[in-house]
């Protein structure tokens, strides 16, 4: 019989597969690692619950492999989860929404084809998922990159995931950042951490890493 | 971190002070290279396709310097200072060429 801080420990871990996962089939490990992070789970405790969610078919390993992701990430946090098929949950369908946009509007949107999307509606939905997300965080914005659109922390320079790993290694503790780093402040911090507790994947990415074919120097 | 590398006598600007806060990774390094410096970032994931893209059209600049965070983690400013002083010194010399990029790692 488990225990009840390992049966809310685990109430917990599905809660977040399941929310990632309304959006996606699966979530990769790393990323679930890091949202654990985030939440101050530490990463033994995690792999023994994910360890006995899997064992009791409560969650499921898909992909164990991912390629690309660089060869420093630990050997325990590759591969992906997913829930059972009967429990997980139906990517929302998406709606068509029929609007009349100025013509300024639309020029404006046309511009961004090849940057925001590949088509003026994937465009305009991209653009409106983003107001979304600056409504719901404000704070933040998004740039950018050769591997997509990210959020960013308005007015720093720097992505929502950095500010959050600077964060994380500060133990969490933003006074220490903040004496660190004296040009940001506290709302900034917050309000990366926000939108990262609800977007837990922007932290996957390669980041502090080598990247393939760059030299390393030891100074 | 700049602050640090001022007092250390290196010329460094953060981006927000270089007006680059907002600005796309591309445009970033585009400014950057255009002022003659080095970019210093953690970002991995979008900075090294960036440099290779360039290297590839053989646009070479000033330099990208990837830092380890595991070995010059973010919340050590002043080993993370240390190394990028000591790494401009030697670059500055001569000794070391950042235009095709370095990953730096604390010795």
């Amino acid at each position: 019989m488990p225990s009840a801080a390992t049966a809310s420990r685990e109430s917990q871990v599905l809660e977040w597969v399941r929310n990632y996962t309304g959006m996606n089939l699966h979530i990769p490990v790393a990323t679930l690692v890091e949202y654990a992070r985030l939440k101050g789970v530490d990463d033994k405790a995690l792999a023994r619950t994910v360890q006995d969610l899997v064992r009791s078919g409560r969650l499921r390993r898909t992909h164990q492999v991912h390629p690309g992701r660089g060869e420093d990430v630990r050997e325990d946090n590759t591969g992906s989860l997913a829930l059972p098929e009967s429990g997980r949950s139906r990517a929302p369908a998406a709606d068509q929404l029929n609007v009349r946009i100025p013509h300024t509007l639309r020029h404006a949107l046309a511009a961004e084809v090849g940057h925001l999307g590949d088509t003026l509606g994937s465009v305009a939905a991209r653009a409106l998922q983003e107001w979304a997300s600056m409504q719901a965080f404000p704070g933040i914005d998004f740039r950018s990159g050769p591997a997509g659109r990210r959020a960013c922390v308005t007015g720093t320079g720097l992505d929502v995931a950095e500010m959050c790993r600077i964060w994380l290694h500060h133990g969490r503790d933003e006074r220490a950042l903040l004496r660190d780093y004296p040009h940001l402040e506290r709302r900034q911090v917050r309000a990366a951490i926000a939108y990262a507790e609800n977007h837990p994947e922007i932290l996957a990415a390669p980041w502090g890493t080598q990247p393939p074919g760059i030299p390393a120097v030891r100074v | 971190m700049a602050s640090g590398l001022k007092r250390a006598g290196i010329d460094a600007v953060t981006a927000i002070d270089a007006g680059l806060a907002g600005s796309d990774d591309d445009a970033l390094l585009a400014a950057a290279w255009a002022l003659g410096r080095v970019v210093v970032t953690y970002n991995t994931a979008d900075f090294a396709p960036l440099l290779a893209a360039r290297n590839a059209a053989g646009a070479l600049g000033p330099g990208i310097v990837f830092v380890s965070a595991k070995t010059l983690p973010p919340d050590r400013v002043g080993p993370l200072v240390k190394s990028l002083a000591g790494l401009a010194g030697r670059a500055g010399k001569g000794e070391m060429d950042l235009s095709c990029g370095v990953f730096l790692e604390k010795e």
